[in-house]
């Protein structure tokens, strides 16, 4: 029997922090604002290929990584 | 720009290497500039010494000149140190708490080792097992050795196990120099701007699904341990694969998986999580070293450059000084000529 989140094709972390996600969602204001307002970043993200960054993604709080967003 | 390449100069002359040369320019426009300011004095918005006694009195100026750029070199380096230190006291904390999550857990797959020694993948020989290397390195520079200490330690490992392929993950900018000149073709993936807010468990989360969704037979984590503040540690944790995990799964049956999912799928679960956990402690740990590490960089540099003015006061004293006496004699002589 597997969990129907890993049937969906979801790890364990992406279930974990989107179930965090939506109980940060559900918190009442004044800790709401405050909760949200911590998480925050943006990651470039390269990928390499025989010494050199072929591709360069930027991973940003949304969860999902957005297409090519930043060119070399 | 000057004042930053005279930072770096400084550094040097400490012992530290600055692992990031990207302001070369300025340096060459330092030099340039210094080499004007010796031979034309008078082109600058010299004193009213320069203009009468050009040669004399150029030495002097270049003296004092220098002796301004190192003094506002030594202001930076103090306030730098005094941004570390805050720092520092903000990450320290995070890192306490998070250490041991990371412990326990470990504690806990450390179980499986003492079962199996043969699902330590160095004695695995059937085929080259590869290795996941995960050099945790800082986004900024003049934090002293803390950088290269990684960069060294992953040319090591690769050049000390042949048999081994490794692919490297580099998180942080300031490794990948040092890294993609000689093991350009171990690089796999990078993430930078990793530390430029406060490291959080959901970013790792994102980190720790790219490492997932790698073939591997272990994991290394290469990072600095942070000791105290005047010392890191680099360290090497393992981290045994998925698959040689469920390999040697029966080491784990003496416990009691509490969950209407057979335990194969909660060690799969755990194994996840151990791995997010473990790399967030890595993080927090090397972003706590590279801060304690900046701090004692910039103190030494903010101590060298106090020193360096003293003795520049001294010798723009003295110089001061012979010049005035020289100019003295040349006055009193030329009136004794007359008489």
């Amino acid at each position: 029997m597997v969990q129907y989140w890993r049937a969906a094709g979801m790890t364990y972390l992406k279930y974990s922090t989107t179930c965090a996600e939506l109980v940060r969602q559900a918190l009442k204001e004044p800790i709401r604002s405050q909760v949200l307002n911590r998480a925050g970043y943006a990651m470039i993200k390269g990928e390499w290929e025989s010494g050199k960054i072929v591709q360069r993604t930027l991973i940003e709080p949304t969860g999902s990584s957005s297409a090519p967003a930043v060119a070399k | 720009m000057a004042t930053r390449s005279a930072l770096k100069s400084m550094m040097r002359e400490a012992g530290h290497r600055p692992t990031a040369l990207s302001p070369t320019t300025s340096v060459i426009a330092l030099n340039s500039r210094s080499s004007q300011l010796l031979s034309h004095p008078t082109a600058h918005n010299s004193a009213w010494l320069a203009a009468e006694h050009p040669v004399r009195w150029a030495n002097l100026k270049a003296i004092s000149d220098r002796m301004r750029s190192v003094g506002s070199v030594g202001k930076i380096t103090k306030a730098m140190k005094m941004v570390a230190a805050a720092k520092l006291r903000s990450v320290q904390t995070v890192q306490e708490k998070s250490r041991p999550f990371a412990v326990g857990l470990q504690d806990f797959f450390s179980n499986m080792d003492d079962a199996d020694a043969p699902a330590s993948p160095d004695s695995a020989a059937d085929s080259s097992p590869s290795h996941f290397v995960i050099a945790v390195t800082s986004d900024r520079g003049l934090c002293g050795g803390v950088n290269s200490s990684i960069v060294k330690t992953v040319k090591a490992m690769i050049r000390d196990n042949k048999a081994v392929d490794h692919a490297i993950m580099l998180l942080g900018d300031k490794g990948r120099e040092g890294l993609a000149r000689v093991h350009g073709d171990n690089m796999a993936v990078s993430f930078k701007d990793v530390f430029k807010v406060a490291v959080s468990f959901p970013q790792v989360c994102l980190i720790a699904e790219d490492i997932l969704s790698r073939e591997y037979d272990q994991i290394v984590l290469v990072y600095n341990q942070f000791k105290s503040v005047i010392s890191q540690e680099v360290t090497e944790k393992p981290i045994v694969g998925l698959k040689a995990l469920m390999a040697s799964a029966e080491a784990f049956d003496e416990y009691e998986f509490d969950s209407d999912m057979d335990s194969a799928q909660v060690l799969v679960d755990l194994f996840e999580f151990q791995l997010a956990t473990q790399l967030f402690n890595a993080l927090l740990e090397n972003a706590t070293s590279e801060q304690a590490a900046r701090m004692t960089a910039m103190d030494n540099a903010s101590r060298n450059a106090s020193d360096m003015l003293q003795s520049l006061t001294l010798s723009y004293n003295r110089q001061r000084q012979a010049a005035i006496t020289q100019e003295l004699s040349e006055i009193t002589s030329g009136a004794a000529a007359l008489d």
